[in-house]
């Protein structure tokens, strides 16, 4: 019994470890920090405050439903999304594949995808206070209204789970670098869909009939439209939802698992 | 040392990059991928928002629908031809391995920023391209302004690579690998977007300041109407002003150097 508590408590210190060395070295990086992930959210909300400003410029008028308030609301909080829920993984992880540095991983006692699940959540620390700074920012601004604290927290929740879910695409994208020359392409195409099926680019109910009943199918609502009506109220998180995206991330943990096995197999330790 | 002197080296880049390119043949096949879904979600996203308002500002579907196109026409051939070396710039800059282009008997401008280029980009001309031809003609351009657009989407690309080449020279002094190119693909960004979506201030700051949003709205406007041209002006003197820049930094940077190998 001893033995099993020292264990875990051992499995603890190698988590809290990683995680504190993740927060310290991105941090280490300031000005990379700021212009890889806060600058091009920034620069997103930018564009799309000034366009639907543009487009929705009379007082009242509407745009399928949404007026220019409501909609500076909606991209707002899909701003917020982004900054809690959506980071950049697969990169450092699929150089540690082509350049042979993984191979430190498989004799360390920390396994590879401990060591990047760990990097994610140090990510996520960093991105949460970012996001109540934004969010206090953006209150203060009334650009954001806060519903009811139970709306945000339950916002919240949802991103954390998209995190998860947006971490382990991006693992197993990084893990085809056992295949692949470059997997920065794979990622860029799945960016480049989020962000247009997600409803981060328009809102969903801007979409074709039928291309939203076939999205419903899919995890793309689930990245940034549906955090997004959380957040704004507009749309309940329940047990159900809850349960779709944990199915998605355990579908993912799996499907990642089956091809680090695949492709470990494959690996030759350029440089070693 | 002579412009045919530079094309036979050009020559020479183009027929490496082949080779490379065509060694790889799936990473080949998903660039092209890669590009294909980048044009469709922009021309989808514009094209969702118009079956829900009639006009955006002044403009129509299809006058938005040419400029979508002509921005993408200027993003194709900047992605073939220049953007793999930005990022490459700021790694050889990092390693150190900028020495051996400053020992090259050739321009340290030309070979870093012409040195690699994306064939399989350079296959996916036919989307904008004929988005941009469609929607000309169904603006009901004149032959003569068909003719010219070939030559406005040539001088936007130099203008977007010459802002963002003074922009990577601040990675001599920074020695910083992938910031600089995130925020020069935010300046992209902003300019895929007309300039009169943008308010006041903001604007004149992309205008005036770094003037990215000339880069398409110069050129277009022109074209949308002839007398339309302080636009086309302000970009052919901005372009003026930052190939002094681009002068004046890069010797600074060169000198500032310290090569991390050596």
């Amino acid at each position: 019994m001893e033995h099993r508590v020292l264990t875990i408590w051992r499995e603890i210190l190698k988590w809290y470890e990683t995680i504190k060395m993740g927060v310290i070295k991105k941090l280490a990086y300031k000005n990379s920090f700021l212009l890889m992930i806060i600058a091009p959210v920034l620069v997103f909300f930018l564009i799309q405050y000034n366009l639907w400003s543009t487009i929705l410029l009379e007082k009242g008028s509407m745009a399928n439903g949404y007026t220019l308030e409501s909609m500076i609301e909606y991209q707002a909080w899909i701003m917020m999304v982004t900054l809690l829920a959506q980071g950049y993984h697969s990169m450092n992880l699929s150089h540690d594949i082509r350049l042979g540095r993984i191979s430190s991983y498989l004799i360390y006692p920390f396994e590879f995808w401990k060591f990047h699940t760990a990097q994610f959540i140090s990510t996520q620390i960093i991105q949460f206070v970012m996001f109540l700074v934004s969010f206090a920012t953006f209150w203060g601004l009334g650009l954001l209204t806060l519903r009811s604290p139970v709306m945000l927290l339950k916002g919240i929740l949802v991103c954390q789970l998209v995190g998860f879910l947006w971490f382990g695409i991006s693992y197993t994208v990084g893990l085809m670098a056992f295949w692949l020359e470059e997997t920065w392409v794979l990622r860029v195409i799945f960016g480049t869909l989020v962000q247009f099926l997600s409803g981060a680019m328009l809102p969903l109910e801007f979409f074709p009939t039928p291309l939203q009943e076939a999205l419903k199918w899919t995890p793309f609502p689930f990245m940034s439209w549906l955090p997004a009506k959380v957040f704004m109220g507009e749309a309940t998180f329940e047990f159900l939802d809850i349960g779709i995206l944990v199915v998605w991330i355990a579908l993912l943990a799996l499907l990642a698992r089956w091809v680090f096995k695949k492709g470990v197999r494959l690996y030759s330790a350029a440089g070693m | 040392m002579s412009i045919k002197h530079y094309l036979s080296v050009y020559s020479e880049f183009l027929r490496t990059n082949v080779a490379q390119a065509t060694s790889f043949r799936t990473h080949f096949v998903l660039l092209i991928v890669v590009d294909i879904v980048f044009y469709l979600a922009t021309f989808a996203s514009v094209s969702f928002i118009y079956d829900h308002v009639a006009l955006i500002g002044d403009w129509n579907r299809a006058q938005f629908m040419f400029f979508i196109a002509f921005i993408l026409a200027v993003d194709h051939l900047h992605m073939t031809c220049v953007s793999e070396n930005f990022w490459s710039f700021s790694e050889t800059l990092i390693k150190g391995t900028f020495d051996f282009v400053l020992l090259k008997p050739i321009g340290s401008l030309f070979s870093t920023f012409f040195r690699h280029i994306r064939v399989a980009s350079a296959f996916n001309f036919i989307l904008p391209w004929s988005f941009l031809l469609h929607y000309s003609l169904e603006l009901g351009f004149s032959p003569l302004k068909i003719s010219i657009l070939p030559f406005l989407v040539v001088f936007a690309v130099i203008l977007l690579t010459s802002i963002e080449i003074l922009l990577s020279t601040a990675t001599f002094f920074l020695l910083e690998a992938y910031g600089i190119n995130f925020l020069r693909m935010n300046l992209q960004r902003v300019a895929r977007w007309p300039d009169f979506i943008f308010q006041y201030k903001i604007r004149k700051f992309f205008t005036i300041v770094v003037p990215i949003l000339l880069v398409a709205s110069g050129p277009v406007r022109f074209l949308f109407q002839f007398r339309d041209f302080e636009l086309l002006l302000g970009a052919l003197a901005s372009l003026g002003v930052i190939w002094v820049l681009i002068r004046i930094f890069w010797s600074m940077g060169i000198r500032h150097y310290e090569s991390a190998s050596s």
